[in-house]
């Protein structure tokens, strides 16, 4: 048994699956069905009589033949249990793998995915070019024939209209079926009936030969010769011979852009990407010392769960935490958004990925979907096989939190320049060292590393000044939100001088309370809601940053200007985001998932909590 | 192409283009320099694939059109993260090789 092999067919009608699976019922011991879950029957049944017993046995109901009514009820109540007990059936008889075709419509995604959990399952899609796909279809339609009829006389008209709608939606199925496919890690190819099929049966077998190596079936095919009762429906070659309109049709489609498209099969510009860790061990417990890890952790949704949660030092704790023998949140499904803290172009990714593919394979149902700053990122995840939305932490800035109408703070003096940064190397304050009167804003330097780098600050900008020693009379005095926005209220502009870091939620800030950005070349995702009038990138030198610093404080812009501006950016951003989210939301946990708003997620990132206060929301 | 503002391009439009149909429209539009076809195209394809690697090969054959060196080079390593050499879509050969005959 644990040799036996089981091949699935998966595609639309019409595109050779009646060629491939009689193909496929030629293996040695293979036991090749048709469509399984034909609405009407259990195709390829019929042929087998010591199965259908056997079947009959395992189900529990009388099977006299392959369209009664109480095995399709069985059937159509648990299409995994009907498959499982089919397999077995099949290999009681001695048989060594089992062949069947499934169309789109015929399964569920999560009826698929639950086959694709069977040990020893390869999939092959068939495909077919749409029109010929589609004209097939019409004369099967016209003919109540599908397999036994010579067709090439009949030359039906084309609805354009309908040929679109159906392909554009057996796109969107097939699409579904293969993303599934690959997400499971079954192994899989995919034979198209013009180039593979409808070919001389000697190249045929080859084809087909190549690709039962590819999905792991080694038994060897012998011949590839169609069953006697298969006809080829139709003798011509193009297709605008096959209809009535075909010159029309094709001039049409060219007008619309389409021709190509027609004249293509799906799934032909999709690319592969690394398999999911289907094999990840299932760890043996679960680390709930992990709890404890601080970091931005928001529930949004507890049944099915949704969360939006931090990556931080290129480990999701929450991933992490669901390693575990038996599922973390139950059998609710579940969708966890997962935010950077700092640039992950630069990360190998591979802790994120590991912890990732063990947390979804101890947690069925649950998938991580990192979020993504720039084309770059995306790149960087999609080299390692984990998939990703554009969204940048700064769209969940609180704009009610930072104004453009606080009154400057009266204790310090007014400034061309404001820096919020940590003094830390990497903020490269020293390319503030040509302004005048620089105001620096930042955390707590209660390291000596912090201490030097202030200390090197004084050193090559003796006008440079320090808010929190200045308001703290020498001592460190932490900002408020009221007290920092009167701080900003000093400035013409604010700085951003990192060439590397997060998304830098301070310049976001910066533009919601009207100041203009002056900054130097960077990855991270703080340009996100930058405009031309709003932000000025320069050189990365003292010189360079003094002339931008010139520049913008020459566009006398007011702070209502930048705030609208940003605003503006803010929206055009957050509806990209809710799309993207929603979009994946609903194609995983269904139509009825929550839909994600912003509104609870504002200012979330800020909110540093630990992991056990979150899951403790989600019990 | 038809008008983009025609009664046909209109109710194209408002149905919904699986994703192979609307990169293979943007496709064409590019060859067939019909801005208004591709600038819809792209805003689409932007909101709807904006991870898909068709995406970032029509995206990449837009700005090496318009002779935009920064952006292309940027959009190339993009591409070059998808393992190109795996399909016989049109759209991914059509910018590989565009790719590697101008940036190597």
């Amino acid at each position: 048994m644990a040799d036996f092999k089981e091949i699935l067919v998966l595609g639309v009608g019409r595109s050779g699956s009646n060629l491939l699976c009689s193909i496929l019922r030629q293996i040695d011991g293979n036991a090749g069905f048709f469509e399984i879950f034909a609405e009407q029957r259990v195709e390829g049944l019929q042929w087998h009589a010591e199965i259908a017993d056997l079947l009959a046995d395992r189900l529990g109901v009388a099977v006299e033949d392959a369209s009664g009514a109480e095995l399709l009820a069985q059937r159509n109540a648990d299409p995994a249990a009907f498959f499982d007990a089919l397999s077995d059936a099949a290999a009681s008889t001695g048989k060594t793998s089992v062949s069947c075709k499934i169309f789109a419509q015929q399964i569920s995604t999560s009826g698929l995915e639950k086959l694709l959990q069977r040990r020893n399952l390869s999939v092959i899609f068939l495909t077919r070019r749409r029109i010929d796909r589609h004209i097939s279809a019409r004369k099967g339609v016209i003919t109540r024939s599908y397999v036994k009829e010579d067709t090439t006389e009949l030359k039906p008209h084309l609805d354009l209209s309908a040929f679109l709608d159906r392909s554009f939606e057996y796109d969107r199925q097939l699409e579904v079926m293969y993303r599934t496919v690959q997400a499971s890690g079954v192994p899989h190819a995919i034979l198209n009936y013009e180039r593979d099929l409808d070919i001389a049966a000697e190249t045929r077998l080859d084809r087909i030969g190549t690709v039962l190596d590819r999905i792991g079936h080694q038994d060897r095919i012998r011949k590839a010769d169609a069953d006697s009762w298969t006809v080829k429906q139709d003798q011509n070659a193009d297709w605008r011979d096959k209809i009535d309109n075909g010159f029309v049709a094709a001039s049409a489609l060219a007008g619309l852009g389409l021709l190509d498209y027609a004249e293509e099969a799906p799934l032909v510009d999709l690319l592969p990407t690394p398999p999911a860790s289907r094999a990840a061990e299932v760890a043996q417990f679960r680390d709930d010392d992990l709890l404890d890890e601080g970091g931005y952790f928001q529930a949004f949704s507890r049944d099915p769960v949704i969360t939006f949660s931090a990556i931080q030092y290129d480990r999701s704790f929450l991933a992490e935490w669901m390693a575990g023998p038996a599922p973390a949140f139950g059998d609710r499904k579940g969708l966890h958004f997962l935010k950077p803290t700092w640039t992950m172009e630069t990360s190998t990714l591979t802790a994120l990925r590991s912890a990732i593919g063990r947390a979804e394979a101890c947690n069925p149902g649950h998938v991580f979907v990192p979020m993504n700053v720039s084309d770059r990122e995306a790149a960087r995840y999609r080299e390692v096989g984990l998939r990703t939305i554009a969204g940048n932490p700064n769209i969940f800035g609180d704009e009610s939190s930072w104004t453009e109408d606080s009154e400057p703070h009266r204790d310090l003096v007014a400034t061309d320049a404001l820096y919020i940064a940590r003094l830390e190397s990497w903020k490269q304050h020293h390319l503030a060292a040509d302004l005048s009167r620089p105001l620096f804003v930042y955390a707590d330097p209660d390291n000596p590393t912090a201490r030097a780098q202030a200390d090197e600050i004084r050193r090559i900008c003796a006008s440079a000044q320090f808010a929190n020693h200045l308001l703290g009379r020498g001592s460190y005095h932490y900002l408020q939100r009221p007290e920092l926005r009167q701080v900003m209220s000093l400035a013409r502009v604010a700085l951003a001088l990192s060439s590397v870091e997060g998304c830098m939620r301070a310049s976001a800030e910066c533009l919601l309370a009207g100041l203009p950005i002056i900054t130097v070349p960077s990855v991270g995702g703080r340009d996100l809601l930058f405009t031309p009038d709003t932000a000025l990138e320069v050189d990365p030198t003292a010189q360079g940053v003094r002339a931008g610093v010139e520049a913008m404080v020459a566009r006398r812009l007011s702070r209502a200007e930048v705030r609208r501006a940003t605003l503006g950016r803010l929206r055009e951003e957050r509806f990209r985001f809710r799309e993207a989210a929603n979009r994946i939301v609903q194609a995983h946990l269904g139509p009825l998932a929550p839909t994600i708003t912003i509104e609870p997620l504002l200012d979330f990132t800020i909110r540093y909590t630990t992991l056990r206060s979150m899951v403790e929301g989600l019990k | 192409m038809i008008a983009f503002d025609s009664l046909e391009g209109t109710r194209l439009r408002a149905m919904t283009l699986s994703r192979s149909a609307l990169m293979s429209l943007w496709f064409t539009a590019l060859n067939e320099g019909q801005e208004s076809w591709g600038e819809w195209a792209r805003q689409v394809a932007d909101a709807d694939h904006p991870q898909d690697a068709a995406t970032a090969a029509l995206r990449f054959l837009q700005a090496a059109g318009e002779g935009d060196a920064r952006r292309a080079r940027q959009l190339w390593a993009v591409l070059m993260s998808f393992p190109i050499d795996q399909t016989d879509s049109k759209i991914i050969r059509a910018a590989r090789d565009v790719g590697r005959a101008t940036l190597g």
